[in-house]
């Protein structure tokens, strides 16, 4: 798994702050425990990144784009606050993009 | 089956547009409102909404398509040719994409020859009326082959850049280009 970190300027008015990548080679998912254990993966990666113990990940929606993707979201917790989102996107039941976002105001600064 | 004929790969037609704000519905003052065309131009525009109403030039039937899967068939658009802006501000030839900002602050980016495709189009009025507010009034972006977050809305400011910079939907991994019929909807 490779990701990337950046803070695009477009999303400032959503303040969101962090913007995490990541680029999978494509992985089955015909379960949605499957994403589970990856959103567990994620939530792990973000947690070091960030610095922040005690961050949970917990599956919110899924959604179709055009007829073969599928956008999984998942909402990022540090204790009680909501501070970010995650989504999956998958294209044919097969995992290809993870990509995560993280309010301003959390974690590193 | 021609273009004109057929939904681009994973679409639907549905009846009407399904309507999204994602950063709310901004307050238009229409007397304050404009039109800025600049950047990378060696005539850099600023138009106000009757001024685009005295120049618009186009006229067509084309069909709308949501990244999300959903098309609306057969929607009359009217207004300014995005070539015309392109060619009255006079942009450099080393521009390589076009950045647009509305007035609620979203953005996205689009390939400058994608932007001079002939049916590229400034809208001021669909299916035979101004646009609504909900729909962008004054004035949003229509590039038929390209997916609709291209086509923003309430539009402020059309910047001619050499450099390719993310705009809120491509920032969260949608595509460069989007379009339709090479289904370009990630990156």
């Amino acid at each position: 798994m490779e990701c990337r970190i950046s803070s695009p300027e477009a999303l400032v008015p959503k303040r969101i702050k962090h913007v995490f990548i990541c680029d999978h080679e494509p992985k089955d998912v015909f379960f949605i425990e499957e994403l589970h254990e990856h959103a567990s993966l994620i939530k792990d990666f973000l947690s070091e990144a960030l610095n922040l113990r005690d961050l949970r990940i917990v599956f919110s929606e899924n959604e179709v784009i055009g007829s073969d993707y599928i956008l999984y979201s998942y909402r990022i917790f540090h204790r009680e606050s909501y501070v970010g989102t995650c989504r999956f996107v998958t294209r044919n039941n097969k995992l290809i993009k993870s990509l995560c976002t993280v309010s301003e105001g959390v974690g590193f600064e | 089956m021609s273009r004109s004929d057929s939904l681009p790969p994973g679409q639907k037609a549905i009846p009407n547009f399904i309507i999204y704000r994602i950063l709310g519905q901004p307050e238009v003052d229409l007397n304050s409102w404009r039109l800025r065309v600049g950047g990378y131009v060696s005539n850099p525009l600023t138009y106000t909404y009757n001024d685009l109403l005295e120049i618009a030039d186009t006229s067509y039937v084309s069909d709308f398509h949501c990244v999300t899967g959903w098309s609306v068939r057969n929607v009359i658009w009217e207004g300014v040719s995005l070539r015309k802006l392109a060619a009255e501000a006079q942009p450099s030839r080393n521009v390589e994409w076009v950045y647009v900002r509305s007035l609620d602050k979203y953005t996205t980016v689009i390939p400058y020859e994608d932007f001079l495709d002939e049916r590229g189009l400034l809208v001021l009025r669909i299916n035979g009326k101004p646009l609504s507010l909900e729909q962008g009034f004054p004035a949003r972006i229509f590039i038929p082959h390209l997916y609709g977050w291209k086509s923003a809305k309430w539009v402020t400011e059309i910047i001619f850049t050499e450099e390719y910079r993310d705009g809120y939907w491509e920032a969260l991994g949608y595509h460069q280009r989007g379009n339709v019929w090479r289904e370009e909807r990630f990156k």
